[in-house]
């Protein structure tokens, strides 16, 4: 599936490592230290999309949080309406404190095969219970989204997609003529999933092999530890002025 | 796996249905930039959710597989920067909703309904980080105007605001499962799915 992401990639991490960061952005950025920190913070998915060589996610993620950043500072200053300014602190607060892990959670799905992943989470000691159901939803949010482009296509042919005038004549019959055959399509992919799975041995209760192995690297080491030392750094001297 | 417990083909539905619970929740929850969706996507998101749900609680026969989907929602908002509070919503309400499940039994829709209401009820973890990603906001009125004035209008804004979505939550999570029930009747038993 990710091949061409896989070889073109400049810096490989371990799925683990990159959950053990998500995981520690995802804590740390709701935690009020400084300013400073939280721009910190931010930086670390941006240093992540340029490491894996998405330079146009880098900027457009860097332009979001900028703005962010920005509103933060200006937000005194910012003498506009009472409800505007609201909005635009809102909505600064929202993208400084939750961007980044969102930022870090895309990262972690477009930089990660599938059979990594999953090896990864065995590794991980995660149990059958937890890692069947996670491993059928990796591969299934590429398929939901293929049917619905195809039922979208069929919708469009016959003039009932949301700009269209005959959507709106009936728009609760039009949704559930988007929604149902989805939904069908949806379930029948399902059973055919655990016929193909069971008859490949899911059941089985023995450790299953992979097709990729996963290790924990030099690379994975160093960013961890660069990471931990900025943070610490950053919120050290912070705190201190 | 013993017969009792949840089989290969029961792990694969709750992977399936979580996964189109968390497509829903995304793309109706993208509206939320606007910040006038918030009150109307709580209405909305149990509502068009009810279908692919009552889907599900059709293949649900066992206890756990809710749990499951719980856990699994806990873990995949967490790491999309939700915050321990989702983790604190999510969790439980599943939990709940699948012992009401256990308890009530799994064909009766009176059962189904509360267990879905409950089970909507996790979804509130998610607009529930903004109360505190708005702090810095409430520090900006604090220097602009004054104490007096950010404290009167925190007492009665976020604390309302809960039960506001609680019952907007039941309201959406009601019609979605009358809905996903008058749409499995129409359609889904007809084609031999539910």
């Amino acid at each position: 599936m990710n091949e061409a992401v896989v070889k073109n990639r400049r810096l490989h991490l371990d799925p683990r490592t990159k959950i053990l960061i998500l995981a520690a952005v995802a804590t740390l950025e709701m935690i009020n230290v400084s300013i400073a920190f939280t721009i910190a913070i931010g930086i670390i998915p941006f240093v992540l999309y340029l490491a894996d060589g998405r330079i146009s996610g880098a900027l457009k993620y860097a332009f979001v949080f900028g703005l962010a950043v920005a509103a933060h500072f200006l937000r005194s200053d910012l003498q506009v309406n009472m409800v505007l300014n609201m909005v635009i602190v809102l909505l600064g607060g929202f993208v400084l404190k939750l961007f980044p892990a969102f930022a870090c959670g895309e990262y972690f799905l477009k930089s990660t095969s599938v059979s990594e992943a999953i090896s990864a989470f065995s590794a991980m000691k995660v149990g059958n219970k937890m890692l069947i159901p996670l491993s059928v939803m990796f591969r299934f949010f590429p398929t939901v989204n293929r049917e619905r482009a195809a039922i979208h296509d069929a919708a469009a042919m016959r003039g009932i997609t949301v700009g269209r005038k005959r959507f709106w004549k009936n728009p609760g019959q039009a949704f559930e003529y988007r929604v149902v055959p989805l939904m069908i399509s949806v379930a029948n992919i399902g059973n055919d999933l655990s016929a193909a799975a069971l008859s490949r041995g899911l059941d089985n209760p023995v450790r299953h092999t992979t097709f990729t192995d996963v290790k924990i690297g030099k690379t994975d080491i160093i960013a961890v530890f660069t990471i931990t030392l900025l943070l610490t750094i950053v919120a050290l001297i912070s705190t201190a002025l | 796996m013993q017969k009792k417990g949840l089989t290969g083909k029961d792990l694969i539905n709750v992977g399936i249905y979580t996964a189109i619970y968390i497509a829903v929740v995304f793309v109706i929850g993208a509206t939320n930039a606007i910040p006038i969706m918030y009150p109307i996507s709580m209405v909305i998101i149990p509502l068009i959710a009810g279908i692919p749900m009552m889907l599900y609680y059709t293949k649900i026969e066992k206890f756990g597989m809710l749990t499951i989907t719980g856990a699994i929602l806990a873990i995949f908002f967490y790491l999309s920067g939700y915050t321990w509070i989702c983790v604190a919503f999510l969790f439980p309400t599943a939990l709940i909703a699948d012992i009401i499940l256990k308890v009530g039994g799994y064909k009766k829709f009176g059962v189904i309904m509360i267990s879905y209401m409950i089970y909507a009820l996790g979804m509130l973890g998610g607009p529930a980080p903004l109360w505190f990603a708005g702090e810095s906001y409430w520090d900006g009125i604090r220097e602009s105007m004054g104490e007096q004035y950010a404290e009167q209008l925190s007492s009665y804004m976020p604390s309302w605001m809960l039960w506001v979505g609680i019952i907007l939550v039941i309201i959406g999570a009601t019609l979605g499962a009358l809905l996903g029930r008058k749409m499995l009747k129409k359609h889904f038993v007809k084609a031999g799915i539910a």
